[in-house]
């Protein structure tokens, strides 16, 4: 699991190091972008658990805030552990050596996580709305 | 109330304040008590009249704040109103029946597929008649029980009742809706200053505008430059916060339409997937050539929801699909 983590930051990094950007470093960028993304992901869950369990049983500004609240965990959560503590780059030189001739195949999976992330939300969404 | 002596003729029967002779609560300015029994707010006698032909009058839901026990919240035509009580009504959340002093005499709920289910006065008083007391929480499971909202005009009818007629769950779709225009604004904002803050910046970088601005105000160059990129720069980092923080909330009101089976429109669904896709780009645009073009797209988009929604108070979306 720790490894599907690293490697969708590391797809991430290099889908934000295919343009040339000033004032802006690519790693924090991917980690605060890997952060919505996560949210995202964990609130499809979530929502997908409405099957299961009925949520409106949660306090109504839990809910509509809830977008806030997890992105601040993830994003601390990826802050500390990406940044703060370095594992970026200890991170991107493993993976730049392991994935040396793949970089290409990364950034399609960069960027289909990208795409697939909140397309799969607004279709649950929209199917649990219409159950 | 003696009206030469300006005293009460005799103390109020209901005991509604502190002391039973003070007329209307020493408040003559926004209660009226035309029959000394219980003091009705003024200003709903044109609609009680308009509405109620007979004894019924109607009072405006702001007006009955605060007497009685707990709470609940309670929306008109899609809009939050307050927070406020129906008098003698039980103690705790939600409206129950159980003080006897309040009688529906209609009752509907529009489930999600748009099928509207009534019940009469009758009806609604032989569930309670079956020791169904929480007409809200048990009757009608549809409303969520304690602390749900409805949509609801109440009613004063004579002295002794409230009559409301609750429109369920509707209520809650529509602020939920009205909430999402809310933030669909904060968005259009959010989109318009992060769009006019990084155009203006490209293109002062990219013609030494800075310069030309500070020779013909007589400052220095080099300072008026770093101001004002500076400047535009928090500016365009302040609006991509505003429309992310309006995305964000976007989002959280869908989660929470979806969670509570309230129905989501189309306008709504596609309004998020433009506002994704404009977060996304600009995240990743950030900092390179495709920065304008991107705040140049969202500048338009938001710029254009603004105006749509000042001259026909619906987004674009909404007027495109409809709501």
């Amino acid at each position: 699991m720790i490894n599907l983590f690293h490697y969708l930051y590391y797809s991430l990094y290099l889908v934000f190091k295919l343009v040339k950007r000033v004032g802006e470093k690519d790693e924090n960028l991917a980690s605060s972008f890997y952060a919505i993304l996560l949210t995202t992901n964990t609130l499809t869950i979530v929502l997908l658990l409405k099957v299961l369990v009925p949520l409106n049983l949660i306090n109504q500004y839990i809910l509509k805030g809830s977008f806030f609240i997890v992105f601040m965990i993830w994003y601390l959560i990826c802050k500390f552990y990406f940044l703060k503590t370095g594992n970026y780059l200890k991170l991107i030189n493993y993976y730049d050596t392991k994935f040396k001739y793949k970089k290409k195949q990364l950034v399609v999976i960069g960027m289909s996580y990208i795409l697939i992330t909140p397309i799969l939300f607004i279709l649950i969404a929209f199917w649990l709305n219409k159950l | 109330m003696n009206l030469r002596t300006h005293e009460p003729m005799s103390p109020d029967p209901y005991g509604e304040f502190f002391s039973p002779y003070l007329a209307m609560g020493n408040n003559p300015v926004s209660t009226i008590d035309p029959d000394g029994g219980r003091v009705m707010r003024s200003g709903s006698g044109a609609a009680f009249e308009a509405d109620n032909p007979g004894r019924e009058r109607k009072v405006d839901p702001f007006d009955m704040k605060g007497t009685g026990g707990g709470g609940t919240t309670y929306y008109r035509d899609g809009m939050q109103i307050e927070s406020w009580t129906v008098p003698k009504s039980t103690s705790g959340s939600g409206v129950t029946m159980s003080s006897a002093n309040i009688v529906f005499t209609s009752y509907s709920y529009t489930t999600k597929d748009g099928k509207v289910t009534s019940w009469n006065h009758d009806a609604i008083w032989a569930q309670y008649d079956k020791g169904l007391n929480n007409a809200f929480g048990t009757s009608f499971p549809q409303l969520g029980g304690n602390g749900s909202n409805f949509n609801g005009t109440a009613y004063y009818s004579g002295q002794d009742q409230v009559i409301v007629t609750a429109y369920a769950n509707s209520g809650v779709g529509q602020s939920g809706f009205q909430l999402a225009e809310n933030f669909g604004q904060v968005i259009n904002t959010g989109g318009v200053v992060y769009g006019s803050a990084e155009i203006a910046l490209q293109t002062i970088s990219k013609n030494n505008g800075a310069q030309t601005i500070g020779r013909s105000l007589g400052f220095g160059t080099q300072r008026i430059a770093q101001a004002l990129r500076g400047t535009l720069g928090i500016v365009s980092k302040v609006g991509k916060g505003i429309g992310f923080v309006g995305y964000g909330l976007q989002f959280g009101t869908i989660f929470y339409k979806v969670s509570n089976n309230i129905s989501i429109s189309t306008a709504e669904q596609v309004g998020m997937g433009i506002s994704t896709v404009l977060v996304g780009a600009a995240w990743i645009a950030t900092g390179t050539v495709a920065a304008p073009f991107v705040a140049g797209g969202a500048l338009i988009y938001g710029a254009g929801q603004l105006g749509s929604y000042i001259l026909t108070e619906k987004t674009l979306e909404e007027n495109y699909f409809g709501k």
